[in-house]
């Protein structure tokens, strides 16, 4: 039998690449960087008012608004499925009376109104109303309550019971003379309304760390680039509400309550990162699974190092 | 598409070369995106199934052999030199985080390695 031992060695060469090239925290062009709606939870008759945070480069004088919503889950391309007259004849079917329109403006804010009752809602979820609409090629669920509903719910944690209804809102915003910018948002429209509704958070304010400097509209705290700054976000604790952590394939967890978990996102006009270990970090308040050791994980301020980015050369 | 050859030369040495031509994989190309604000980040929204190709993949590979044999054993050290003329293979196209940007997944530069086998 042949043995063979081998011994190698190689020397690679790396090559360069563009060190900017995937950093959303860095604003180069317009954006949109988020979607609100106020409150997030409508119930059935009343409005939520949508907005949207958009970075222009410029003043963002002669941006173009169109603001629309979808029923349904969107397809793959994010696209509603269906039109106008199919949701016409969607409300029909169910006897609801006028179908209000899925467009919702041209404003900077737009307003939407919940149409949907909260029975009317639950019978969709499980399946228990019939709509088939031949020209679009949708069909739903059939009253034998043997079929699945078209239609994807928000199930509660600890069972199988729909608790919230997705509709999609869509925007899109295009900048004077540039493109087009599309985004879309989910609201969970409440089908138990004795869940209390969620709410937004309020920022009580960004203040450079163990300063008295806070940041403002008018930008006249300036923070060094290339320079760790620790700022602190205050936030109430009351703003992350309590809920039931959401289904995972960990049953141990279902009935656990967790604490809602807040994403705060730091971005910088233009710049240049440099290489690892500069540039934005996300924070959040740790979720948990009591909220009776609240103190030990929680503060009204979270504290967060910030580098900004040097100038682009 | 695989061309290779090897010579041999007096006193145990030879020398190989290795050149390869493999076409690019299709790929489905990412033609815009949407901005998802549920989820803080990017939909691609993609184009026509394998309606665009991955760059071609060509190389060459230059290999020189000593030999030196013994009464019960071979020792042969040897240096490789993988992609001679240092092209730059792509092999994935990436997106940055709003599939605006893209970049191409490259395989190995030139590559040289050296060795020794020991054979019993």
């Amino acid at each position: 039998m042949q043995k063979s031992v081998l011994f190698a060695s190689a020397l690679a060469l790396v090559g360069c690449s563009d060190r900017n090239f995937n950093k959303p925290e860095l604003l180069f062009e317009p954006r949109i960087l988020a979607m609100q709606s106020e409150p997030p939870q409508p119930i059935h008759g009343t409005s939520s008012t949508l907005r949207a945070l958009v970075y222009f480069s410029d003043s963002g004088a002669g941006a173009k608004y169109k603001w629309s919503w979808c029923p349904l889950p969107v397809d793959s391309n994010d696209q509603c499925p269906i039109g106008q007259a199919e949701f016409d004849q969607i409300y029909t079917t169910l006897g609801l009376g006028t179908a209000p329109s899925l467009d919702l403006g041209n404003g900077e804010t737009a307003s939407f109104t919940n149409p949907f009752s909260a029975q009317w809602l639950l019978a969709l979820c499980n399946g228990d109303v019939s709509i088939s609409i031949g020209a679009s090629g949708i069909t739903a669920s059939a009253v034998d309550g043997g079929s699945k509903s078209m239609f994807t719910c928000d199930l509660a944690a600890d069972n199988k019971v729909p608790v919230y209804f997705p509709v999609t809102v869509s925007l899109v915003v295009t900048p004077s003379g540039l493109a087009e910018l599309p985004a879309i948002f989910t609201l969970h429209l409440p089908i138990d309304e004795a869940i209390p509704g969620n709410t937004n958070p309020i920022l009580d304010g960004i203040r450079v760390f163990d300063t008295d400097e806070w940041l403002d509209e008018a930008a006249s705290v300036a923070i060094a680039r290339q320079q760790r700054t620790n700022l602190d976000v205050r936030l109430a604790q009351s703003s992350s509400e309590t809920l039931t952590r959401p289904r995972t394939g960990n049953k141990a967890n279902r009935d656990l309550l967790t604490r809602e978990k807040l994403n705060l996102w730091w971005l910088a006009e233009a710049g240049d990162f440099g290489h690892a270990g500069l540039g934005g970090y996300t924070t959040a308040y740790l979720p948990y699974s009591d909220p009776t050791v609240d103190a030990q994980f929680f503060s009204d301020a979270v504290s967060n190092v910030w580098t900004l980015p040097k100038p682009t050369s | 598409m695989t061309i290779f050859g090897t010579y041999q030369l007096p006193r145990n040495w030879q020398i190989g070369s290795r050149f390869r031509y493999v076409t690019g994989n299709p790929s489905t190309p990412v033609v815009s995106s949407v901005f998802n604000a549920s989820k803080e980040s990017y939909d691609p929204i993609n184009g026509d199934k394998y309606s665009s190709r991955v760059g071609s993949f060509h190389q060459l590979d230059v290999r020189l052999d000593k030999r030196w044999i013994y009464n019960s054993w071979m020792l042969t050290a040897y240096v490789d030199l993988q992609n001679v003329y240092n092209r730059t293979n792509p092999e994935s196209v990436e997106y940055n985080f709003n599939y605006k940007k893209t970049q191409l997944g490259s395989g190995l530069p030139i590559y040289p390695i050296m060795g020794i086998r020991g054979e019993f």
